[in-house]
């Protein structure tokens, strides 16, 4: 990171950062100022709220634990070198069904887990945002309906489906009618056509899936080289991380993006508003201080509230906006067990993006008869070899020579993968751990998880529904693996403050200025992929402070 | 830093037949100075392959043991000790840097101890069992000893406060599985096309393969799909 | 209209020198698409084979115009090439839409994604072209019952509106990320109409009309050119991964196609 100093004040520095095609470019150093916004976390939310809030004319900063990531330089074509992308530092998991975090759903540098993730772009259903009202109370968990409907965030589904040229389909045949994706649904891979194949056979409905990767060039960047590393850091600058597209919108219009930045507290006033952060820069021993007139924390569904929990002080003993105490409670995952079958062709599952470029959200609904409610989508996977391992591993606990004898046929293989509604139930949540410490002695995460009987139930229905539909495409000895995707709940949005952390606009109901905006403020996890809706409603916030600050509210 | 590594060969010794590769003409490190591979890629698997890290963390008898259970749980019988996929030096240095995977189980301890007790705990099972050392047993007996980890609580005074069936189902196992598929010979054995940047692939379809793809052995002409 | 001459050339061994040049283009991308698909199926090779066949035969029909048997025998290719073609969309239909996963029910998809639904009836275009050619070069007036200029205004019309069908549902595929890719569903369209117009009732005007919409639609195929060879470099890549791009990016043929139809009209409107 280069410094020269420009203009006659000292104080103001000059740095750059990567640009996406290995050059650099020119960002202001903002560390000495008292910034508008104060953004933790420079990934699904933290990116959208960074760019539109800049480009809206707040000054802005957004820390990050991570690195910035030059794609050109930083991204190795290779699984295991890509775990400099996920969240390596300790946590500790636990519960009747411990979830497995780091590369499964934890990403840790500038784009966060968008760098990582598979892409899939769904929007949330109308119905998912009103769970309570229509599938009542379930004995166990607190299923509520969301402080917001689907009408509230359609248009900004639609501002972030454009902002990241969603290629999906024509047609999209689940969900309110809609307009045209941006750009076109991809070619499918081998993996995507057994999918097909099985459902049509089967007469389940399947449609081209909506991936967040360009299938035609766009602006600087080329389409999708269908090179499968998706989930290692893109090369090719097609996958539409947050990365590529909103956080170099941010840098243009004036934010600084500061990263290998571990926010390590939210500071706050007499008044109890919050006044700034602190946090560690890398190389540095001691605390920095950053201050801001408003602070929002995007860092995702664990380091969020722990973030929070973390900065207990003598007037919030039990961590900020915890008045109602559910600051890490309702943690939820979606169920993500996973169908793998052989067949006698060549299926080469490691090409093209994983989702392979078809779904089904026939089964992502309450299905009357089933005996669970809420649904589950089928989507397609294709694992890389370290993965495909550990499935055989986790689903046939193989090992040995059966192992290594079974990966011979790895070529062989095509896996189907589902996303399911999971209950929010209080009991599962993250807190504090009483002893252990990460490398800057802050307490680190313990997350505790037991999946309802709903959710067991739903995830056999779908074991058996992804096997059949293998079986009817001509696969043979299909099997399944356990799994989960993706983390949310724990700073939950409601009306209420006695029974939510957030209201609406993602604002803390115990301190004015202060905001979460990520999967933790989800109140229930609904059955599609969440990346789509997370930027959804950080773009939605980031209207809504703006229409604030237009009233003179903020 | 467009010339490669030594191109590793399988050699003929013993038993090389129960893992006939389908792909004997493939190696992905052919690929080296193709556009398949790029400059940072080629860092990172020239260190893996060149670089292989000395034994600092394990005992002399720790090392030991841990060969052995490797040897197991991913056996390399038809490759010479010169030409198999190391993987001991790797655990041995995840566990000197104390690399963590980002989570761990609440009911093991860090890492750094964990293996520690594990291999402790193995040579336990074994003089229990078999009154001999692990690494002094047999090929049948030592797989034995391992599938009592797997079934949990297996004889030992270790395993009594370390759950075994947690500690070789989601550490010990995958911890190897996710170094031995990791190098250019599991590649080679399995038909993984290895890195693609800036190059992709073209024929991604049921039965396709790319010119650069691992080149089926036998079966029919061309691609109907 | 009668019959001129340009640069010592007949009009009829002009149309040899475009047929040549339409059916060197198709060849390309027929090379290019079966190649992707490893030539799964042998009759793949068909339309390289009858291709060649046609391009030599027009190569030399224009080199000697007056030769029996080379008229004979560019006649002949021409056939062939016109039932190559048709066999081609047969096999592009069922092959390239029905016998594919998801069928007819993903019609859409598969026009974009399956094999390209209309380039084999643009050999089979070629193909009669050539038979247009052979009749003409052997002093025929009329060809398939129509008078040569007015044969010639449909064939343009007929095969300008398929190629600019194709030219859309892949455009509508690359989501017209660049705005040049309106171009082929713009002018073109006009010349269609116009074309037809012409074949109805000739004109004066209505020539002149349809000769500038001509070069318009000229300038188009060559922008075309241009535009397909500047997306293989807009891949990722571009030239240095030449083999894949060349498979993946935009066909670099199909807009000869376009320059090959409007110097037929030219050809049409100038020298007969």
């Amino acid at each position: 990171m280069e410094r020269t100093v420009t203009g006659p004040d000292a104080a103001l520095w000059t740095l750059t950062a990567p640009g996406i095609h290995g050059n650099r470019v020119p960002m202001r150093d903002r560390s000495r100022e008292d910034v508008d916004f104060c953004i933790v976390g420079a990934g699904a939310g933290g990116g959208v709220l960074g760019a539109k809030l800049a480009e809206a004319g707040f000054s802005v900063v957004i820390l990050e634990a991570g690195e910035h990531w030059d794609p050109t330089r930083d991204f190795i074509s290779d699984e295991s070198a890509a775990a400099k992308l996920f969240w390596t530092d300790e946590r500790i998991t636990g519960g009747e069904h411990p979830v497995e975090l780091g590369s499964n759903n934890s990403g840790r540098g500038v784009g966060g887990s968008t760098v990582h993730y598979s892409m899939v772009a769904l929007r949330a259903h109308p119905e998912d945002f009103s769970r309570r009202s229509i599938d009542g109370d379930v004995p166990g968990a607190d299923l509520v309906d969301w402080p917001l409907s689907f009408d509230d965030l359609e248009p900004y589904y639609e501002e972030v489906e454009e902002a990241l040229q969603i290629a999906g389909p024509t047609f999209y045949p689940w969900g309110r009618r809609r307009r045209r994706y941006p750009q076109r649904e991809h070619e499918l891979n081998a993996c995507a056509n057994v999918l097909v194949r099985g459902c049509r056979h089967l007469g389940i409905p399947v449609a081209p899936s909506p991936i967040a990767t360009l299938s035609a060039p766009h602006a600087d960047r080329p389409p999708c080289v269908y090179r499968g590393l998706c989930n290692y850091g893109c090369t090719t600058n097609a996958k539409s991380s947050t990365l590529v597209t909103y956080i170099p919108r941010a840098i243009r219009a004036g934010a600084e993006v500061r990263p290998e930045s571990m926010v390590a507290q939210v500071i706050h006033d007499e008044q109890g508003h919050a006044s700034g952060v602190l946090y560690f820069r890398k190389g540095h021993k001691e605390l920095h201080r950053q201050r801001a007139q408003h602070v929002i924390i995007a860092g995702y569904a664990i380091e969020s509230p722990r973030l929070l929990l973390n900065s207990a002080s003598s007037r919030f003993p039990d961590g900020l906006a915890n008045s109602s105490g559910l600051v890490g409670k309702y943690f939820m995952v979606q169920s993500s067990d996973q169908a793998y079958a052989k067949f006698p062709e060549r299926i080469n599952q490691y090409k093209a993006p994983p989702p392979g470029g078809a779904i089904s959200e026939h089964f992502n609904r309450t299905m009357p008869e089933a005996g669970f409610i809420c649904g589950y989508v089928i989507e397609v996977i294709g694992p890389h070899p370290v993965e495909f391992s550990e499935r055989l591993i986790a689903g046939r606990s193989l090992w040995g020579a059966d192992l290594r004898r079974e990966m011979l046929d790895y070529n062989f293989y095509s896996a189907l993968g589902m996303v399911g509604e999971v209950m929010p139930q209080r009991s599962n949540h993250v807190s504090l751990h009483p002893t252990e410490r990460d490398q800057y002695g802050l307490p680190v995460a313990y997350v505790v998880f037991s999946y309802h009987e709903n959710d067991k139930r739903l995830i056999e229905h779908a074991r058996r529904t992804m096997q059949r539909i293998l079986e009817a495409a001509g696969g043979t000895g299909s099997w399944a693996a356990p799994r989960t995707a993706h983390i949310m709940g724990t700073c939950r949005m409601g009306s209420q403050p006695t029974t939510s952390v957030v209201n609406a606009d993602c604002r803390a109901h115990d301190i004015p200025n202060l905001y979460i905006c990520d999967g933790s403020v989800f109140p229930t996890s609904t059955g599609v992929n969440p990346s789509l809706t997370i930027q959804a409603l950080a773009a939605r916030t980031a209207d809504r402070l703006c229409d604030k600050a237009r009233r003179g509210d903020l | 830093m467009m010339t490669g590594p030594t191109h590793h060969r399988e050699s003929q010794s013993q038993d090389t037949s129960l893992f006939q590769s389908r792909y004997s003409h493939f190696n992905v490190l052919d690929k080296w100075a193709t556009p398949d591979w790029d400059d940072q890629t080629r860092d990172a698997i020239r260190r893996r392959l060149e670089q292989v890290p000395t034994i600092r963390f394990f005992t002399e008898p720790e090392r030991r043991t841990l060969e052995a259970v490797v040897e197991q749980i991913l056996p390399q019988p038809d490759r010479t000790p010169t030409q198999k996929v190391p993987i001991v030096p790797w655990i041995d240095k995840k566990l000197f840097d104390d690399t963590r995977d980002g989570y761990r189980r609440d009911v093991l301890p860090p890492q750094q101890i964990s293996w520690r007790m594990a291999i402790r705990g193995i040579d336990e099972t074994a003089q229990a069992l078999y009154g001999m050392a692990f690494s002094d047993l047999g090929s049948d007996p030592q797989r034995l000893v391992l599938e009592r980890l797997q079934q949990g609580e297996p004889p030992g005074k270790t395993w009594q406060i370390l759950p075994s069936h947690v500690f070789f189902s989601k550490v010990l196992t995958v911890a190897i599985v996710k170094i031995y598929y990791a190098h250019p010979m599991a590649w080679n054995e399995i038909g993984y096309h290895g890195p693609s940047s800036p190059r992709g692939y073209s024929r991604i379809w049921d039965g396709g393969i790319d010119p650069w793809d691992a080149q089926a052995e036998h079966g029919a002409h061309g691609d109907r799909s | 209209m009668t019959s001129a001459v340009f640069l010592e050339l007949g009009p009829f061994q002009w149309l040899a020198i475009i047929l040549a040049m339409g059916t060197g283009v198709l060849f390309f991308d027929a090379l290019v698409g079966h190649y992707r698909h490893r030539f799964g199926y042998r009759l793949q090779y068909a339309p390289l084979a009858v291709g060649t066949l046609v391009i030599l035969a027009a190569v030399l029909a224009a080199a000697r115009p007056s030769v029996t048997w080379v008229i004979t025998a560019l006649e002949m290719c021409g056939w062939g090439a016109a039932v190559t073609g048709l066999v081609g969309f047969g096999y592009h239909w069922y092959y390239g839409i029905v016998k594919k996963p998801a069928g007819l029910a993903w019609f859409l998809h598969y026009l974009m994604y399956g094999a390209p639904l209309l380039f084999p009836l643009m050999l089979t275009s070629m193909g009669l072209l050539a038979v247009i050619v052979a009749a003409g070069l052997s002093g025929a007036r009329m060809v398939f019952g129509a008078p040569m200029p007015t044969a010639l205004c449909l064939f343009v019309a007929v095969v300008l509106l398929g190629s600019i069908l194709q030219a859309g549902i892949l455009h509508y595929r690359g989501a017209f990320n660049n705005p040049a890719m309106y171009l082929p569903l713009s002018i073109p369209v006009v010349t269609v109409a116009v074309a037809l117009w012409v074949a109805e009732s000739p004109s004066a005007a209505n020539e002149t009309v349809f000769a500038i919409l001509l070069w318009s639609t000229l300038l188009i195929g060559f922008t075309g050119f241009g535009m397909h060879l500047r997306g293989i470099d807009r891949q990722m890549g571009g030239l240095y991964v030449a083999l894949f791009n060349l498979m993946q990016g935009p066909p670099q043929g199909v807009p000869g196609i376009f320059v090959a139809l409007a110097g037929v009209g030219l050809v049409a409107v100038y020298l007969l």
